[in-house]
């Protein structure tokens, strides 16, 4: 609990293998960056948590909690929930076939991404254990929950295609590594990345397929 | 009606923020109440009307009150702090004279931050008062915060919760540099 209420405070600790003068600069410059991305990020209506405060004595983000599981567990328990049969006890009105939650599911990522990279929002680290679904816990798992984009600390401002395109490489590979079979609901999410932003988003997306030939890091020969 | 208190989770040893809305009525009929600070108290009053809720005046008082601890203050003392943590500029002038209380009657916050008083202590509970968690935010001019923290009350505004995201961010983010 934070001032009354419930909050997550997130510290940066000292890296003894660095340079003490190199480590307090980075360590600075990066808590001072998730803070900056944050605001900015809710200025452009991208679901974040709210920052509180930002503690530079004690290398401390103070921000809003968000109660409820990441994407990664959300669409493992929604799986295993459909496969076992689960979900049949719940009820019928409030619940949605695997189909239609993946659809929606896809909708509100892309959605959020398309606005992140339009505000020129680079994630750095994004993949499914930093999209939160914001709900209790005792949420039936075929209820589409709100989503929110949560650890910034990477993150960073780019106007390039070549930015935002490793950025949902680093999403589409750890979708395919951690969710297997979920191919359908990746290209949901670049469709409808697409749809928000149609312009840029031609630029990224052609970008990404070269990304995919090769690899996240850049050939530097030549 | 009861006086809102909230301990200080970072603070424990510095008492408690206690708060008081009094209504239009009870304004200070032209007269701006002094501020007074002693050692490990202090009262303050703000204008409610740049207030969404208290969540805003905790972590204002919070981050002066941490201020202080480390010897950081930016302004002359902890009451000019917690006014100038609220507002999202470094000019300390403006802050004071948008969060102060001002000669027109309007809703007012009083704040006592210390040990916490007894229900029988301080003449402002004589008269009756609004409540702080209820009434705080029920007269907030949108208009004024919006053209104060430079938001769009069409884009940013959409509700009062929205807008209080859009403040707090702003104020945790003011005066922040890597070093």
């Amino acid at each position: 609990m934070f001032c009354g209420r419930p909050a997550i405070a997130k510290q940066r600790f000292n890296k003894t293998y660095r340079h003490p003068d190199l480590d307090k600069k980075l360590t600075s410059r990066r808590l001072v960056q998730e803070g900056r991305l944050l605001l900015k990020c809710l200025k452009a209506n991208v679901p974040v948590p709210t920052i509180w405060w930002v503690d530079m004595a004690r290398l401390t983000l103070y921000m809003e909690r968000i109660d409820g599981p990441s994407l990664r567990d959300y669409l493992f328990a929604s799986t295993v929930g459909w496969l076992s049969g689960q979900s049949h006890t719940q009820e019928r009105s409030s619940s949605l076939s695997p189909m239609s939650l993946d659809d929606g599911l896809a909708q509100k990522v892309g959605e959020s991404l398309a606005k992140m990279h339009d505000a020129n929002i680079i994630h750095g680290d994004l993949t499914t254990s930093n999209i939160l679904c914001q709900g209790e816990s005792s949420s039936p798992v075929r209820v589409l929950l709100p989503l929110v984009i949560i650890d910034f600390g990477l993150g960073y401002i780019s106007t390039l295609p070549e930015d935002k395109a490793v950025d949902l490489y680093v999403l589409e590979r750890a979708f395919f590594s951690t969710h297997p079979g979920t191919e359908d609901l990746f290209q949901g999410i670049l469709q409808a990345y697409r749809k928000v932003t149609p312009a840029s988003a031609k630029a990224v997306l052609h970008r990404l397929e070269d990304v995919r030939l090769r690899g996240r890091k850049r050939s530097m020969v030549g | 009606m009861s006086v809102y208190t909230q301990t200080l989770d970072m603070w424990p040893q510095r008492g408690a923020v206690q708060a008081l809305l009094l209504g239009p009525s009870q304004s200070m009929d032209g007269k701006v109440p002094s501020t007074t600070a002693e050692e490990f108290s202090l009262l303050l009053f703000l204008d409610a009307r740049m207030l969404t809720s208290i969540f805003p005046v905790l972590l204002a008082v919070n981050k002066a009150i941490t201020a202080e601890e480390d010897g950081r203050l930016r302004t002359n003392n902890l009451a000019t702090e917690i006014l100038f943590n609220l507002s999202p500029t470094t000019n300390i002038n403006e802050s004071l004279a948008k969060y102060g209380v001002k000669t027109d009657p309007h809703p007012i916050l009083a704040l006592h931050i210390g040990p916490p008083m007894d229900d029988n202590e301080g003449s402002l509970r004589a008269s009756p008062l609004l409540s702080v968690e209820k009434d705080l935010g029920k007269d907030v001019d949108v208009a004024a915060l919006c053209k104060y923290f430079k938001l769009d009350p069409s884009k940013d505004a959409h509700d009062i919760q929205d807008l209080e995201r859009m403040i707090i961010a702003t104020m945790a983010l003011k005066g922040v540099s890597a070093k």
